[in-house]
């Protein structure tokens, strides 16, 4: 079974990188008092943020592919460096679902799955499918 | 199985606020008082009581949001206010739960539960909450279930001897000297000066052919030894062991009592372990290295303080005997000269400790006596080191089947490894020059854990070990 990231998991890291874009250039833009130039440095980070939001970010979770078979759950991801995280499910101990403010208003969870000293998480899903992946992992393992 | 929510105690409140009690709770208590008894008001007070009402507003909301549900065969920690986390845990996927009452937590009812996996970071627990002392043992029994316990108690004196030979002077000025200067601060007295002061006047008065400098290091890491049996001894007095079948529960602690439950099956390896000291008074301790242990230093919990090797056999026999391995054991060849290759090494050690000292008393003779001094503790080390060797002579042992045991040597700790073949992390298997003359080898088994216990063996058999390896492990390729 091969799933990818909802639409909505997109337009969340939009606009989380923006919001964090926005709070870097309005930091440095409080401090143009005492150089001007600074100024010119905060457009640049907002619009280098714009860009970054608008090109890059759609690309990379466009790029994400989740797959389950009888025996593990693979995630493939990346433009530049593609990398794949493959866990057995016999070597998964357990797993956890996350929710922000922002997030649980767009109905997703991300899903940190752990094992003994490492872990894999899983971006934003839907929350039913979430739901869903915590009860059937669990199945999973012990078949 | 009925479902059960367990909430967290309230005393957790103040663990949550305990990073902010000293930078703004006590800042605007000694500004209230300030306001009471001068009238003085501080300037940021205003600001104070905003930060103190929203850091109060989002540590109520964590600890509300807290709670444990306890299903089939599975708990949910549920937590986090802003930020929410679920996770679900299966009973089998628990190594252990740890759970401790200090001073405070005995006053208010709750004790500090903790919940620990094979996922969680090294030293950390995974999850820890304050809970009501009643809850915690419902909380327990429902994931290790109810079931007769042998206990196995042991007396103040087998712990006095186990802090004794398990303490080190290094733990005692790690600990102690933290403790001194916290002290003097608060005190407002040097107390580390005044200690050095009696020490030196102290050691002054001993008269004997070292320089005076030994005198006073000695008494100084005497005193923190000292200082380490004692925090030994309080916190392993009250030791209990508790077996059941499937199930192991140790006791232990005066001030803050601990008690740690795991399941038999979550042990990855037993250990019978003799630390120098141990070797002078005869005596083992056994250990069980348990999954995800938790904030334990190495995973590692003390089955049996200390006992001698039989009485602790007929304990591991007893409490632990899926671990015995069957089959016949490999042991290195009984004969003078194989004796003569173990005592190679220590022979040659003592030869050239010997020879440097002799070197620098000519090259430095005004250090002559400080060169004797640490010439006697480097030959004294050496004839342990020689000790060990004759024990892994004649003790040293090798037994593969679907259990495992290496008996062996761990640095300079005499060491009986008992585990089950699937935890078998590494087998190395090493030959020198002299091995390879006469077939022989040193095998070295570290087991898949944390703590990644290891034990070794020198000059067995080459031909033997790689057939039983080769037969234990279906290796079809030449090795």
């Amino acid at each position: 079974m091969t799933f990818t990231l909802p639409k909505r998991t997109r337009i969340l890291w939009q606009i989380r990188i923006l919001i964090a874009f926005a709070a870097l250039g309005a930091a440095v833009a409080f401090f143009a008092r005492y150089a001007n130039w600074l100024l010119f440095l905060a457009a640049i980070i907002v619009i280098f943020g714009l860009v970054f939001v608008i090109t890059y970010v759609p690309f990379f979770f466009k790029s994400y592919k989740i797959m389950i078979d009888k025996s593990s759950i693979c995630i493939t991801k990346g433009i530049l460096i593609k990398t794949t995280n493959i866990m057995p499910f016999p070597r998964l101990v357990f797993a956890q679902s996350f929710t922000t403010p922002l997030s649980s208003i767009l109905k997703l969870k991300c899903v940190m799955l752990k094992a003994a000293r490492g872990w894999i998480l899983i971006p934003e899903l839907k929350s039913t499918d979430v739901d869903y992946l915590l009860e059937n992992l669990m199945v999973k393992r012990n078949d | 199985m009925t479902n059960k929510v367990y909430k967290a105690h309230p005393i957790m409140l103040f663990r949550i606020i305990k990073p902010f009690l000293f930078v703004l709770f006590i800042p605007l208590i000694r500004a209230i008082i300030q306001y009471i008894t001068k009238g003085e008001i501080n300037g940021l007070l205003a600001l104070e009581i905003l930060c103190v009402v929203f850091i109060s507003t989002i540590t109520v909301l964590r600890w509300r949001s807290i709670s444990l549900n306890v299903e089939q065969e599975k708990i949910t920690i549920k937590k986090g206010f802003l930020i929410k986390s679920c996770a679900v845990i299966e009973f089998s996927r628990i190594s252990s739960v740890i759970v401790q009452q200090n001073i405070v937590d005995y006053v208010f009812g709750s004790v500090e539960c903790s919940i620990n996996t094979e996922a969680g970071m090294p030293k950390k627990s995974d999850f820890c909450f304050k809970l009501r002392k009643n809850d915690a043992k419902q909380f327990y029994e429902q994931i290790y279930g109810e079931e007769n316990r042998e206990t196995i108690k042991f007396s103040p004196f087998q712990i006095a001897i186990l802090a004794a030979t398990t303490s080190s002077a290094f733990t005692g000025m790690i600990v102690g000297v933290p403790i001194l200067n916290q002290a003097s601060d608060l005190l407002g007295v040097a107390i580390s000066e005044m200690l050095l002061n009696e020490i030196n006047h102290v050691s002054s008065k001993f008269n004997n052919i070292f320089p005076p400098i030994v005198n006073t290091v000695t008494l100084i890491l005497l005193i923190a030894y000292f200082f380490a049996f004692m925090i030994s001894f309080v916190k392993n007095i009250n030791f209990k062991l508790e077996s059941g079948k499937e199930t192991a529960e140790v006791q232990s602690g005066f001030i803050t009592r601990k008690r740690i439950l795991f399941k038999k099956s979550k042990i990855n390896n037993i250990c019978f372990e003799q630390t120098p000291l141990m070797r002078v008074v005869k005596k083992y301790s056994m250990i069980a290295s348990v999954g995800g242990y938790g904030n334990a230093r190495g995973e590692k919990a003390v089955v049996v303080p200390i006992a001698s090797h039989d009485e602790l056999e007929k304990h591991f026999k007893r409490h632990f005997k899926h671990f015995k391995p069957h089959g016949k054991p490999i042991k290195p060849k009984k004969s003078l000269f194989n004796l003569n290759r173990f005592l190679f090494l220590p022979a040659i050690t003592a030869l050239f400790i010997i020879g440097v000292s002799a070197s620098i008393v000519i090259i430095f003779p005004y250090f002559d006596k400080l060169t004797l001094f640490l010439t006697v503790i480097a030959l004294a080390l050496d004839g342990y080191y020689a000790s060990v060797c004759f024990n892994n002579y004649k003790n040293g042992q090798l037994c593969l089947s679907d259990s495992v045991l290496i008996s062996g040597s761990a640095g300079f700790n005499v060491r009986k490894l008992y585990c089950d073949k699937s935890n078998i992390g590494v087998i190395k298997i090493s030959q020198t020059l002299p091995d390879r003359r006469f077939k022989t080898c040193k095998v070295k088994i570290t087991v898949r854990s944390e703590s990644a216990d290891s034990a070794r063996v020198k000059n067995l058999d080459l031909n033997t070990v790689l057939q039983i390896i080769k037969k234990q492990f279906n290796i079809e390729y030449d090795v």
